[in-house]
């Protein structure tokens, strides 16, 4: 070894001799002994290859081919020797237009049955998940990727993991034809092709485990390679089948029909890029692999780009209704959620309450022992193979930790149903003492100590997270409950998604139909009534849970950023840069807002300065104004621009009188020509401003009309009468007295009833206020009633 | 007015105003940091290696230049919620383009000013070297660590989660940036440092394709931002 490690090697202009080892790393490996000779001469092949990034640059690789052509010409060689470049091996070259003509053939299958070009593309996209599962157990297990064995069972794997998919479609495709909704039918599909699909995986994963643990000599050639593939290629692609084929049918079918909406030049635009797209990848890009991923690349990638740009860049649009016509907002059953789950989430839940239904019909207790007993096998082989089948201990770790959670599933699962007492003390001393088992035999194995503590820490800690989870879900959980020393790690898996009980759900709009028009809306109703949360879905800023707003019939949600253009919104709660001037912060504004013109803008601040009585002031900092001067400044920065659509949510609040009814005054003379909404609990705004209002409890709308309709519910039910002052509390607690006053020894009374109250009382005529209040309790009453 | 001279007032007028709210916050504060960090190890190297390269000025700079960039981008939309200002900048049409997008431009360009003296600093005391084309290659460093905290303030909606992100996947990077060594895909990959065992032609690809990734990825984290300002209810607490 010694001679070989100092053989002289001498550079190509034979000036400089080098030892081998200065120049390579010396490896020890067993193989036969053999010279191999062609045509009776003897062969000795040195392979190489180039740094990964070469592969990826054509010019890269040309260079990369020619610095070793160079190198070879320019070298010294011994006669009688002749050197032959083989540049490449394309020994697999063969195998990758089988596997083209493989999917190529499936594909027009697949578009024959199904009559459709997309459907077939969709199921095909099942092939690239199979590839990352085969992937990814080659990888895991050590099994070398490119093989003749890894090729045939992908080959085979084809057939197989479309099959999943076709189930699937195939099923939605005719609940379609039945009438079903797109999103209906997926889901539907789903839920009744579950069983099929897993049974079919199940049982293929499971024939070939045998073959992929086979040790015996030409076995371990054939077998593992091949049966791997097809565990991991089928596993992952039957998981990620049942969620990726159907958001990928459902994600096609949008993703064509906003093609097709597109206008000509888009689309030719889009058609010149794919073109381009697919010259480049096919005229710069030289490895098969790199090829096929960026050329699919191309054809999603582009248009999901173009998608994603034109969405991103949404802009808002003044012009997106035609000036000429009125505006008319009409607000369609409005519902909102707040702290609703995901789509996902709910569609979820509302999985495991059918699967839990499912079970309670069937509770028969022999039967569900015995198909428990069938589950023994499995915990058997998940047994064998963590301890005496898998060597690495990493993954040894692993399996042993899915096979202690399927044991204790089983444990607890037979525990509940036998409901013996001695069942659940073996089932306690399994789940907490197993893990001290597993990892007492790892230490030995290990030799670690520190690790196996690690370790040990880890799953406990699991385990506990486990069990708070379960208590902190629990509706009556309060952590003033739990001892002082455990409450931080209560509090931690609380707050941990999933595991902590999540957001409260609060419904603050129920169902709101309205319409508004031009003029002045007003939207009255008590705090927390919801006028804020409508406000805000109106202008874009909340999204609703359900229902639609349409603003001169383009819907809100579909058009929300364009639409921005016609809205003006001033918050109920609002703050400033408190380090800028009135003046500067104005300017600042008055420049997003697009008023780009310094002379208009200067004379526009000016002006709403002006109306709001703040331009004494306009130089002081922002932070020394007194809280109803800021709200002046939110107001004044709400009239910089006048929109079509003026929201205004209770900027009354806060100011004094004089200042809320000069801003009342301008409201109304800015609704001679817009909508404006303004929502407020004082009653005198809305009856001296608002053309239409509408009153909001709970989420609810009570009233919709002209001020004074609303006067009129109230006709008859507003009475004035007098009390000696001690009967006063007694006889007035069922009426809704308005205002009361002393007047001697009695007391003078307003107050709203059904009928007349006393034989004395007078009938008044109503107010707003007195409808207002009228409206509430009737409301409080049915509420009661509920 | 004519318009070319509305405009030039118009810009003026916003980045003075931007700036007084970008200064409002704490930036002051990491640009005297910067400053520091930069003598302090420009120091260090100055006299613990005898021969200096162009490549150590490169790393000197970038950290500076990346404490200049994160403030502004990370904290951007939390110190708008802070002082209570969302709701009205979500009023006002395109504030996604007209507020934040300006501001992230201006801090860039700022950051692409400040970096001058820095780097005059680190010629006139350390060794010369092409300044302009210095601080271009930092700035694609620069606009791709701010594409990142401004995609992740979007996402995470936090300044606080996103600083801790970041620092995260900033370390990550780090760590990785030795496994990656001189790959296109390393962030950190120092485009003066012409390591010794590779072609040179490949080398210069490797740095082109690297910048090109890296200008593409700031691209579409940017435009991800963008996307997520378009969910206002997320901002909302």
């Amino acid at each position: 070894m010694e001679d070989l490690r100092t053989l002289n090697i001498p550079n190509s202009d034979d000036e400089n001799l080098f030892e081998l080892q200065e120049i390579s790393e010396i490896y020890y490996a067993t193989g036969l002994r053999d010279i191999s000779r062609v045509n009776q001469e003897k062969q000795v092949e040195l392979r190489y290859q180039y740094n990964d990034d070469v592969y990826d640059s054509n010019d890269l690789l040309d260079y990369a081919r020619s610095e070793i052509a160079n190198l070879i010409q320019n070298s010294n060689i011994p006669s009688g020797v002749a050197v032959e470049l083989v540049q490449e091996d394309s020994g697999l070259d063969e195998f990758k237009y089988m596997f083209l003509i493989a999917m190529v053939l499936v594909y027009m299958i697949l578009a024959a049955i199904f009559e459709s070009y997309v459907t077939p593309f969709v199921l095909l996209f099942s092939i690239p998940l199979a590839a990352i599962g085969s992937f990814f157990l080659l990888t895991v297990t050590g099994e070398s990727l490119f093989n003749a064995n890894t090729i045939m069972g992908f080959l085979i794997l084809l057939g197989v993991v479309v099959n999943n998919g076709i189930i699937l479609i195939d099923f939605i495709n005719v609940l379609r034809k039945r009438g079903y909704r797109k999103q209906r039918a997926i889901l539907l599909a789903g839920l009744s092709r579950v069983r099929p699909i897993l049974i079919t995986a199940v049982t293929t994963c499971v024939a070939m485990i045998p073959l992929a643990m086979g040790d015996a000599e030409y076995v371990k050639a054939i077998g593992p390679p091949f049966a791997i593939t097809v565990i991991g290629g089928l596993s992952l692609s039957t998981l990620l089948t049942l969620v990726y084929i159907p958001m990928l049918y459902n994600g096609i079918e949008q993703a064509l029909e906003w093609i097709r909406g597109l206008n000509l030049v888009t689309k030719l635009f889009l058609l010149i890029l794919e073109v381009a797209g697919m010259l480049l990848v096919l005229l710069f890009l030289e490895s098969f692999i790199w090829k096929m991923a960026a050329g699919l690349l191309v054809i999603v990638g582009i248009p999901v780009a173009l998608w994603f740009i034109s969405n991103s860049l949404r802009k808002a649009s003044e012009h997106i209704i035609d000036e000429e016509s009125n505006i008319h907002i009409q607000v369609s059953n409005l519902v909102k959620i707040y702290g609703r789950e995901s789509r996902m989430v709910r569609e979820f839940r509302a999985g495991g309450k059918l699967a839990r239904v499912a079970r309670m019909a069937d509770r028969a207790l022999k039967p569900r022992l015995e198909a428990l007993i069938w589950q023994l096998p499995l915990l058997g082989f998940l047994v064998y193979f963590s301890w005496f089948y898998l060597l690495s201990g990493f993954w040894q770790l692993v399996s042993s930790a899915m096979a202690y959670y399927y044991l204790v599933a089983i444990l607890g699962d037979f525990s509940k149903l036998t409901g013996r007492r001695w069942m659940r003390l073996i089932n306690t001393i399994v789940r907490y003492g197993a893990p001290v088992a597993v990892l007492s035999v790892f230490q030995l194995r290990w030799d670690n100590l520190p690790l196996t503590l690690l370790t040990g820490g880890l799953w406990y800690m699991v385990i506990a997270m486990g069990k708070v989870s379960i208590v902190v879900k629990q509706n009556n959980f309060e952590l003033k409950q739990v001892r002082p020393l455990f409450r931080w790690f209560y509090w931690f898996v609380s707050v941990l998604p999933g595991l902590g009980k999540g957001a409260e759900q609060f419904k603050a709009l129920k169902g709101v139909s309205l319409e508004i028009g031009t003029g002045m809306f007003g939207l009255l109703g008590p705090n927390g009534a919801g006028k804020s949360t409508m406000i805000r879905i109106i202008c874009g800023i909340l999204e609703q849970s359900y229902g639609k707003i349409w603003i001169n019939g383009i819907d809100t949600e579909e058009k929300r950023e364009e639409l921005q253009g016609l809205i003006g919104y001033l918050p109920q709660e609002f703050g400033m840069y408190e380090n800028m001037s009135a003046y500067s912060y104005l300017d600042y504004l008055a420049v997003l807002k697009g008023i780009t013109n310094p002379e208009e803008r200067s004379k526009r601040i000016r002006e709403v300065l002006d109306s709001v009585h703040m331009w004494d002031q306009r130089k002081k900092k922002i932070g020394a104004y007194s809280g109803g001067m800021k709200q002046r400044i939110g107001i004044a920065q709400v009239l910089l621009h006048l929109p079509r659509i003026l929201v205004v949510d209770e900027p009354t609040a806060g100011l004094d009188p004089r200042e809320r009814i000069r801003f009342r005054n301008l409201l109304v003379e800015l609704s001679a020509t817009r909508v404006v909404i303004f929502s407020t609990h004082i009653i005198e705004d809305i009856s001296s401003s608002c053309n239409t209002m509408a009153v909001i409890n709970r989420g609810e709308v009570l009233f919709n009309g002209t001020p004074s309709e609303m006067t009129e519910i109230a006709r008859g039910k507003v009475w004035k009468s007098s009390l000696p002052a001690e009967q006063f509390e007694e006889e007035t607690r069922d009426m809704l007295v308005v205002h009361h006053m002393r007047d001697g020894n009695h007391i003078r009374f307003r107050a709203i009833a059904a009928e007349k109250p006393f034989a004395d009382a007078i009938e008044e005529s109503p107010l707003l206020e007195d409808a207002y209040l009228w409206l509430l309790r009737n409301d409080k009453e049915k509420q009661g009633k509920v | 007015m004519s318009s070319f001279r509305s405009t030039i007032q118009n810009t003026v007028s916003l980045a003075r105003y931007n700036m007084k709210i970008i200064f409002g916050g704490k930036f002051i504060y990491f640009i005297l940091a910067a400053f520091i960090f930069f003598l302090l190890f420009g120091i260090i190297i100055a006299l613990e290696s005898n021969d200096m390269n162009i490549d150590e000025v490169y790393g000197l700079l970038a950290f500076p230049a990346i404490l200049l960039v994160f403030f502004p981008s990370v904290f951007g939309i939390q110190s708008d919620a802070d002082q209570r200002t969302l709701e009205i900048i979500f009023g006002i049409p395109d504030y996604r383009y007209k507020v934040w997008l300006v501001r992230y431009l201006m801090i860039l360009f700022l950051v692409f000013l400040l970096l001058f003296p820095f780097a005059g600093l680190a010629y006139y005391a350390l060794i010369s070297f092409p300044i302009v084309k210095m601080i271009l290659q930092l700035m694609v460093l620069v606009l791709f660590v701010s594409a990142l905290g401004f995609c992740i303030s979007t996402i995470v909606r936090n300044g606080n989660a996103t600083a801790v992100i970041m620092v995260i996947l900033g370390l990550a990077l780090l760590i990785l940036a030795d496994e990656l060594d001189e790959s296109k895909w390393n962030i950190f990959l120092n485009p003066f440092n012409t390591p010794g065992d590779i072609n040179e032609i490949v080398w210069r690809e490797t740095i082109r394709q690297n910048r090109i990734i890296m200008g593409v990825g700031s691209v579409v984290l940017i435009l991800l931002g963008l996307l997520n300002l378009q969910r206002r209810e997320k901002f909302l607490r």
